[in-house]
């Protein structure tokens, strides 16, 4: 239907596109106490054969590394101390965050072939090398800006400017959410910090606000005021909602059936069964202690990220869409995230410990539940890093500078042709090269896998039709199986 | 062709550059029935590819020349042979357009025009002369100047209804479209239900009991009419309705983008917003000084903290401070695209920010004119406004005492020991006063604009001038400013174009907004948007009649909201009814009150009113319903702070991008990047989990249980009349009375409280 058609048979038809009121009035909703929420977009997905229906993303903050990681870069190491132009064999002036352009640094961890596949990665992430056969990797990314936060923008919502959705947001309204239980899109941040810019990095935007990621904490009280309040007795709680009901009830014989009254009503019985459910689901102490020890959890660095992977695999389990965990915090001192600028090595070292055995444990959990063929995970960043240092001309330092010309992110999933390693970048790591990716064509992508055609997924705002993909992205269908 | 119109052509050519469309005003003047029919399809179907611009296959078809030219494939036509026309060929096989070919109807037109000779008509052909069903053009509805047409006769059906009519022109044309749907109006609402529904409309407060008592005595005949008069002129009018102003504005109160440092002084624009709108400004003066009131009145304070608006938007401070100057200048661009956006969308309805690249694709806007209005702003930049100088020794006095007032007020929390938190904001509120200055902008002297072909400023085309968009007619969009015209300047001559009586947009805009927050729904239900990919109008001679009024009211926006609030449309009941609904649920032709939950704010307004918390403490620092520090980025943590300071109505929060309230958000509160003429109205288990288990919430059940204990005795039932007088300003029934005194006889008060603070009828206004 074109948006004018569409915008038209609002005008006296069933209701404004607003009105969540109708999500909960859903015919089959009322028939099925069991069912989730229906997705809110006018055109909803799956528009097509959907391999996936939920998403994990990972999302790296301050750039991690792709010639330390996944892009294997022998000729970096031939050209090592030796300027950039040297190892491109062409003049380059690179426009770098902070304008220092050091010498070609070699990866500071020895590559290997993994897996049946023969995956090139880093000793940085030896547990996701033993899952090597799972992932797909793509080292040809291109970003638009080398400045964090537009940069991330671009990352989550397709825009480098505030006040847009993000991917998870896109997901729910597009999809909705299989379960009443739980909201469709919950974030964990990192146990350091909140990433910087905040809620901006799972806003709604324009969505309506249920679409907003929702935080959960591995630790404590799972989401803010699941819990009833201190000093309120049962008998208590029972008078309360029982009132409630009554006088709700006498409302509606007054007025009349109204979506409005009615949804708010039901709406009191989705959050008591979510009092219910969420305490069970976030018992971790329900899991085993061998699955404790393969996701991290314990004394070591591991704790923290490990108790939220497992947590996420629950959550999945119980029909949650979309988790976000974050890998990194903001931008601060001493450093807790990726950004490598003083001593890349140092840097990636620590954040990858932190994450690499839960992640490599979740994917294998999930595989042996028979999970990882509908699921997609994913492990992105806002851009890489220089294959130079940032240091004097004459220098090899020891940090990395901001590189929006070429980086790699991964996947994983049954969606997705595993043991692939897809585009690439010139021989020192520096630019894209060959099928080079953009933000929207990976999520044209991404949202192919979960049965969503990107340019279908579309809410109106302020004059136009918007799309997580922009006017942009292409489906890059070498990367579905 | 002679040398003169040789002329003619060439000085067109140089004027208009390489872009595709020409002046208005043809240079042959045209074959009427080729351009309603021939250039009117070649528009809708070729030309969004085959232009000057574009040039897909080499071909252009908007002109005669270029059309006899041909493209890569050769000659376009043979004139009069239909079968050897290539663009016949094309078109027949249905290779062209391709994925959509053109339908049969319209192939006959070009048939016959192409055998008949190809006779061409206005010359170029302009894209924006007519709309179709892909576009708007120049004879689009809102940019015609404003008529006003008559109200029509009510129906006999009508009159026969025992229907309040008053002499109202809303309900002449309200009831004339419900009588074209075979649709009755519904009955007025009771009189408790209207006085509760019109506080919380044009206050945002509930009625007190008292106040209830004397709106219910009152049997003049014009006790309505003098309530709605109380009302507007009540200081919680501007309170609830700036608001609705910062909705749109995208006001934040803090930079945005990575580091988000918070603006300590953005406070007094909310201040004089609020300010505004209760001493009734005229909505001309109160939109030119917002844009231009450090030109207007450069020596007075007030006028330049209107100029808040320009400055509310984010800021990119990592940005703008990265070394690379081509990413900077990128930056700039965004920045200028967040005033344009906001500035056309808020005053003008139209989405002007959708030509920052190309020209608009759905409304008669040339890229160019994008950048003749960046241009009015090429000088103007975020910065620092500091008011020491400018203020007069009474106004400097003023602030001392104010500021004074919260060091007073913090040495007396200290002694009384309230929170540490408390008694810091009371000093961070002592500062900002003492700071006499405000977030908003500085001057600069604006650099050359040029267009940027497809928006990247690497790529610059033609320079231009301040100016406006030619497509709205009635208003002249030549600024005639002398080049050297400084930032400020500029500026003006951009507000008094937008601030016009003759501009269409202007006044429709904002009648249409007073419209959507009274109503729930604009007559175009896209407040932002009165382009070609805004809503249709449910009402489109009563908008224009709107219009129109509020041009003779002299912009005054309390008239408009006395007209519609004293309609008969507006006391409607809100019950719902199922013939009614069966032919249009969404209530487009206003047959009802729609029943609407209580925005955000109002919510929280009215629990804390309601549990007698709320102080009546206008203006000023807002509060601050966080910790922050900074760490290179500024860390916002919201909790729910307890202390009368963080009592006061929430207009005065302190509103930061990234530390958004999970309460406030959760009841729909817009992200404040966003421009929200429209807030959705969702319901979520999270909202009831809120209202039930936050804090917040519970503490105002636990006060309100104090507040029924302490003024209305202790007897049980005198505690239920005052309980539902407070929360749903009315009496309680019979049966109510009965359960609710034996639910607080098992229980107690607390849950009783609790309950109905979670209810319906408290959430919802009908």
């Amino acid at each position: 239907m074109s948006r004018r058609g569409f915008l038209q048979s609002l005008q006296f038809g069933l209701g404004a596109t607003a009105a969540t009121a109708l999500l909960l009035e859903d015919k089959a909703l009322l028939a099925d106490e069991e069912s989730g929420v229906p997705a809110e977009a006018a055109d909803p997905g799956p528009h097509h054969l959907s391999r996936a229906k939920r998403v994990v993303h990972v999302v790296a903050t301050g750039g991690f590394s792709q010639v330390d990681s996944f892009d294997y870069k022998p000729e970096l190491s031939k050209f090592h101390g030796k300027t950039l132009v040297e190892g491109l064999g062409r003049d380059e002036q690179p426009d770098v965050f902070f304008g220092q352009v050091g010498r070609l640094r070699q990866s500071d961890f020895a590559f290997k072939q993994h897996g049946e596949s023969g995956l090139w990665i880093s000793d940085l992430f030896p547990h996701l090398a033993t899952v090597a056969d799972e992932l797909t990797v793509v080292n040809s990314m291109f970003a638009e800006t080398s400045n964090h936060t537009p940069a991330t923008f671009q990352e989550s919502t397709g825009f480098r400017l505030n006040g847009f959705p993000v991917f998870g947001s896109w997901v729910s309204y597009g999809l909705g959410a299989e379960t009443q239980n739980l909201p469709s899109y919950v974030v964990f941040p990192d146990a350091r910090s909140l990433p910087a810019g905040g809620s901006i990095n799972w806003t709604n935007g324009f969505l309506p606000a249920r679409h907003q990621g929702v935080i959960m904490r591995s630790q404590g009280t799972a989401i803010d005021d699941l819990d009833r309040p201190v000093g309120i007795s049962d008998e208590q709680e029972s008078a309360t909602r029982n009132l409630l009901a009554r006088l709700n009830r006498r409302l509606q014989n007054e007025q009349g059936d109204d979506d409005v009254l009615i949804s708010r009503i039901k709406s009191y019985e989705l959050a008591a069964r979510m009092q219910r459910v969420v305490p069970e689901i976030t018992d971790l102490g329900k899991e085993s202690k061998e699955t404790h020890a393969m996701y991290g959890l314990g004394d070591g660095e591991t704790n923290y990220f490990g108790r939220a992977c497992l947590l996420t695999r629950r959550l999945l389990e119980n029909g949650v869409r979309f988790v976000q965990l974050f890998s990194g915090g903001a931008f601060q001192s001493p450093r807790v995230n990726w950004d490598g600028h003083e001593d890349n090595k140092k840097n990636h070292t620590r954040e990858a410990g932190r994450v690499d055995q839960p992640l490599a444990a979740l994917i294998k959990d999930l595989k042996q539940r028979g999970m990882l063929k509908d699921t997609v995970i994913l492990f992105t960043s806002e851009f890489g890093r220089t294959p130079f240092t940032q240091s004097k001309a004459e220098e090899v330092g020891a940090g990395r500078d901001h590189n929006q010309n070429g980086f790699s992110v991964w996947m994983a999933g049954g969606a997705f042709k595993s043991g692939l390693a897809y585009g690439s970048t010139d021989p020192v790591g520096y630019a894209a090269v060959e099928n080079p990716v953009h933000w929207n064509d990976l999520h044209a992508t991404l949202l192919h896998a979960l049965g969503i055609d990107h340019k279908r997924l579309t809410y109106y705002h302020n004059g136009i039709m918007r799309r997580l993909t922009n006017v942009g992205g292409e489906v890059v269908s070498d990367l579905l199986a | 062709m002679n040398k003169s119109d040789l002329r003619k052509i060439i000085s067109l050519l140089i004027v208009s550059g390489t872009f595709f469309h020409a002046v208005v005003d043809p240079v042959v003047a045209g074959d009427q029935e080729f351009d309603s029919s021939v250039a009117a399809i070649l528009v809708k179907r070729c030309t969004e590819c085959h232009n000057g611009f574009d040039l897909k296959g080499g071909l252009d078809l908007l002109s005669k020349t270029a059309v006899e030219k041909g493209g890569d494939s050769g000659p376009t036509l043979e004139a009069g042979d239909l079968e050897n026309s290539l663009l016949w060929q094309r078109i027949a096989s249905d290779e062209m357009p391709p994925e959509h070919p053109i339908p049969q109807e319209e192939k006959a037109v070009l048939a016959k025009w192409i055998s008949g000779g190809a006779n061409w008509g206005t010359d170029p052909i302009d894209v924006f002369r007519y709309s179709s069903e892909n576009r708007a053009g120049y004879d689009w509805w809102s940019l015609q100047p404003i008529t006003r047409p008559d109200p029509p006769e009510y129906s006999r059906r009508i009159s026969k209804q025992k229907w309040n009519v008053a002499n109202n022109s809303i309900d002449n044309f309200i009831l004339a479209k419900l009588d074209e749907h075979r649709l009755l109006p519904s009955p007025p609402a009771e009189k408790e239900i209207l006085v509760r529904r019109l506080y919380l409309d044009v206050t945002g407060l509930p009625p007190s009991p008292h106040d209830l008592q004397n709106a219910l005595v009152d049997d003049s005949t014009d006790a309505y009419e003098r309530l709605v008069d109380r009302l507007l002129s009540s200081p919680t009018y501007g309170e609830r309705w700036a608001r609705h102003w910062l909705d749109v504005i995208r006001f934040g109160e803090s930079q945005g983008f990575e580091r988000d440092k918070l603006r300590k002084n953005s406070w007094r624009y909310r201040d004089w917003v609020i300010d505004a709108l209760n001493q009734d400004m005229p909505y001309d003066e109160f939109t030119k000084l917002q844009l231009a009131g450090d030109e207007i009145a450069r020596d007075d304070m007030y006028a330049r903290i209107a100029t808040g608006f320009l400055g509310a938007g984010e800021w990119d401070e990592v940005g703008f401070s990265q070394r690379s100057p081509v990413f900077k200048r990128v930056v700039r661009q965004d920045q200028l695209e967040d005033m344009t956006s906001a500035i056309t969308q808020t005053f003008l309805g139209l989405t002007v920010n959708c030509a920052r690249c190309h020209d608009h694709k759905f409304d008669p806007i040339l890229q160019k004119e994008y950048y003749q209005i960046t241009a009015a702003l090429a000088g103007t930049f975020h910065g620092q406004d500091i008011f020491v100088d400018v203020s007069t020794p009474a106004e400097l006095d003023d602030n001392r005492k104010k500021s004074a007032v919260y060091e007073y007020r913090q040495n007396l929390a200290k002694e009384i020991g309230l929170s540490d938190f408390e008694i810091k904001q009371l000093g961070e509120s002592k500062e900002r006063y003492g700071d006499f200055s405000q977030y908003s902008i500085k001057s600069q002297d604006p650099p050359e604009t040029h267009v940027l072909l497809r928006g990247d400023p690497e790529t610059r085309g033609e320079l231009v001038q301040p100016a406006g968009i030619k497509s709205l007619k009635g208003v002249s969009a030549e600024f005639e400013l002398p080049t050297d015209a400084t930032d400020s300047r500029r500026r003006l001559a951009l507000a008094e174009w937008i601030a016009n009586k003759g501009n269409p947009l202007f006044a429709r805009t904002m009648v249409n907004r007073l419209w959507h927050y009274h109503f729930g729904t604009g007559l175009v239900d896209t407040p932002n948007d009165l382009g070609f990919n805004g809503g249709q109008r449910s009402h489109p001679e009563l908008l224009e009649w709107l219009a129109d009024e509020f041009i003779q009211q002299e912009f005054s926006i309390k008239s408009m909201h006395r007209l519609i609030l004293t309609s008969a449309t507006y006391k409607q009941s809100s019950r719902s009814r199922e013939d009614a609904k069966a032919v249009d649920a969404g209530n487009r032709l206003v047959w009802r009150r729609t029943p609407r939950r209580l925005e955000s704010e109002s919510l929280r307004d009215t629990l804390l009113a309601i549990s007698g918390q709320l102080t009546s403490e206008m203006h000023g620092p807002g509060y601050f319903d966080f910790t922050t520090f900074n760490a290179n980025s500024q860390f916002y943590e919201v909790f729910d702070p307890v202390g009368e300071s963080f009592n006061r109505r929430s207009v005065y929060r302190t509103i930061v991008r990234s530390g958004r309230s999970p309460f406030m958000d959760t009841f729909d509160c817009p992200d404040p990047s966003t421009k929200s003429p429209n807030r959705s109205v969702t319901t979520t288990p999270l909202q009831a989990l809120a209202l039930m288990n936050n804090s917040f919430a519970t503490r105002a059940s636990t006060m309100l249980a104090n507040r029924l204990v302490y003024e209305a005795g202790d007897s049980v039932e005198d505690q239920v009349v005052y309980l539902i007088r407070l929360a749903y300003s009315r009496n309680p029934t019979d049966e109510e009375m009965e359960d609710l005194v034996q639910v607080i006889g098992q229980v107690g008060l607390v849950p009783v409280c609790r309950a109905v603070l979670n209810s319906n009828e408290l959430v919802l206004v009908r």
